[in-house]
C-alpha cells in the first residue's frame, strides 16, 4: 500500500495540471494509493505516525526537499521505504537519480531501495546537512580531540549534501552509505580579492561519527538542520548508520 | 550495466587539517591525513601522513607511510616508508623501514630501522 504525501504549495490550482499528469502516470503504472496533503492542522510527523500504523510501507514525498527531509526524519529505523517525487529543482533529486514530476514516477515503481545513513542532532534526525554560520564555536569529535579556531566562516557536517572538497577546492557528494559524517569547516577569505584565500586560515575537512557543537562565549548559536530548520546549541551530533530505507534512481550521483 | 557498486572503505576517507585550524588530543583516521595547520595530542592513521610545509605536529605520532615537510616534535613511527623533505624539521625519535632524507631536512633523534635486513657493503 502507498501513501503519497502532498507537499502544501501543491494546494495551489497553479499546481493542479502536475498532480494531475502524476496521479494519471501514478494509476497507470499501478502504484497509485492513498493521498495526505499538508494542512496548518496536520504536520508531517502526524501523518507518516498514522500511516506507520496502518501498516502502510511506503511512502511517497510530492514536492519540494524540505518535507523529503522532514519525511526522512521521520522514518529513520523504521520498516518502511521512503520515496520522491520532486516537483520543482530539488538538489537531493538530482542527487539521487530522481526525475521530477510525472517522469519520478517510473523511479517509484522501480522500487530500487539503498539503505541510507542518517544523521541526529540532540533528539532529532537530519538527512542531509547540518551548518553553522560565523560564530566562535568549540568543537569536539569523537570524544577524543578538540578542534580549535579562531573563527569559521561556516562548519557543515554533511551526510547527503554537496559540499566544497578542501583538497581541489571542486564541488563534492558527500557519502550517505560510509557510516561517517563529513564536517567542513570554512573560513572567510581575508583578502580584499574574494577569489583567493590567505594562507593563513584553510579550509578542513574531518570524517567523524560523532562531534558536539558549543558557542565559546556560552551563548546560544542557531545550527541550520537540513536547510529548514533551526535548532540552538549546544549540539550533539552523531551519524546513525543504515538509518532510511529510500527508493533511488539509476542516474544517481552516490 | 552489472557493475557492483564500489562499497566505501573508511580508509578512503581523507582528512585534511588546514592552516590556521589546532587539533588537540587523540586523533585517529582509518584514511589519509593531509596536516597543513596545528596538532598536540596523538596522531594515528592505519594510512599516509602528510606534514605540510608551515604544519606542526607536537604529538606522538603513528602512520603507515609518511611524508614530512613541516615540523614534528615527538616521535614518529611508521610501518612503511618515511620521506623528509628539505623543510622537514623532527625532534624526536623515527622508526620505519624506508627513509628517504632530502638535502635540509634536519631530524634530531634516534632513527630505528632495524626491521630490514643490512646491506651487505661490497669492497
Amino acid at each position: 500500500m502507498y501513501l503519497y504525501l502532498y507537499d502544501s504549495f501543491l494546494n495551489s490550482p497553479k499546481y493542479q495540471k502536475i498532480v494531475d499528469k502524476i496521479e494519471s502516470r501514478l494509476t497507470d503504472l499501478g502504484i497509485s494509493g492513498k493521498v495526505a496533503r499538508l494542512t496548518i492542522i496536520k504536520n508531517t510527523a502526524e501523518i507518516i505516525k498514522d500511516a506507520l500504523r496502518k501498516d502502510i510501507q511506503t511512502i511517497i514525498v510530492v514536492g519540494r526537499d524540505a518535507l523529503f527531509c522532514e519525511a526522512a526524519s521521520a522514518l529513520v529505523k523504521q520498516s518502511a521505504v521512503l520515496g520522491f517525487i520532486p516537483v520543482g529543482q530539488s538538489l537531493l533529486g538530482k542527487i539521487l537519480g530522481l526525475s521530477s514530476e510525472e517522469f519520478g514516477c517510473e523511479v517509484v515503481s522501480g522500487r530500487r531501495i539503498k539503505l541510507l545513513d542518517a544523521g541526529k542532532i540532540n533528539n532529532q534526525y537530519f538527512l542531509s546537512s547540518v551548518s553553522v554560520l560565523e560564530h566562535k564555536v568549540d568543537i569536539r569529535c569523537e570524544g577524543s580531540y578538540k578542534v580549535n579556531l579562531v573563527s569559521v566562516k561556516n562548519l557543515k557536517i554533511n551526510n547527503l549534501d554537496f559540499f566544497n572538497d578542501p583538497k581541489n577546492n571542486q564541488p563534492k557528494i558527500s557519502n550517505p552509505f560510509d557510516g561517517l559524517l563529513e564536517a567542513v569547516l570554512s573560513f572567510k577569505s581575508k583578502s580584499f580579492w574574494p577569489f583567493s584565500k590567505r594562507k593563513e586560515y584553510q579550509d578542513s575537512i574531518f570524517y567523524i561519527k560523532k562531534i558536539a557543537i558549543n558557542s565559546k562565549k556560552g551563548e546560544e548559536i542557531p545550527i541550520l538542520v537540513d536547510k529548514e530548520r533551526v535548532l540552538k546549541t549546544p549540539a550533539e551530533i552523531e551519524v546513525v548508520p543504515e538509518a532510511i530505507k529510500i527508493i533511488v534512481g539509476k542516474e544517481r550521483l552516490v | 550495466m552489472f557493475e557492483k557498486e564500489k562499497k566505501f572503505r573508511p580508509e578512503d576517507a581523507e582528512t585534511i587539517i588546514g592552516a590556521g585550524v589546532k587539533v588537540e588530543g587523540t586523533f585517529v583516521s582509518f584514511g589519509n591525513v593531509i596536516v597543513k595547520g596545528q596538532v598536540s595530542g596523538s596522531v594515528e592513521t592505519k594510512n599516509d601522513l602528510k606534514v605540510e610545509k608551515g604544519a606542526l605536529i607536537e604529538a606522538e605520532v603513528k602512520a603507515k607511510n609518511a611524508y614530512v615537510a613541516g615540523e614534528i616534535k615527538g616521535n614518529l613511527k611508521v610501518e612503511e616508508k618515511i620521506i623528509l623533505a628539505d623543510s622537514a624539521k623532527i625532534t624526536g625519535d623515527i622508526s620505519c623501514k624506508v627513509l628517504g632524507i632530502n638535502e635540509g631536512a634536519i631530524l634530531n633523534g634516534r632513527c630505528n630501522m632495524s626491521d630490514r635486513e643490512p646491506t651487505e657493503i661490497k669492497e
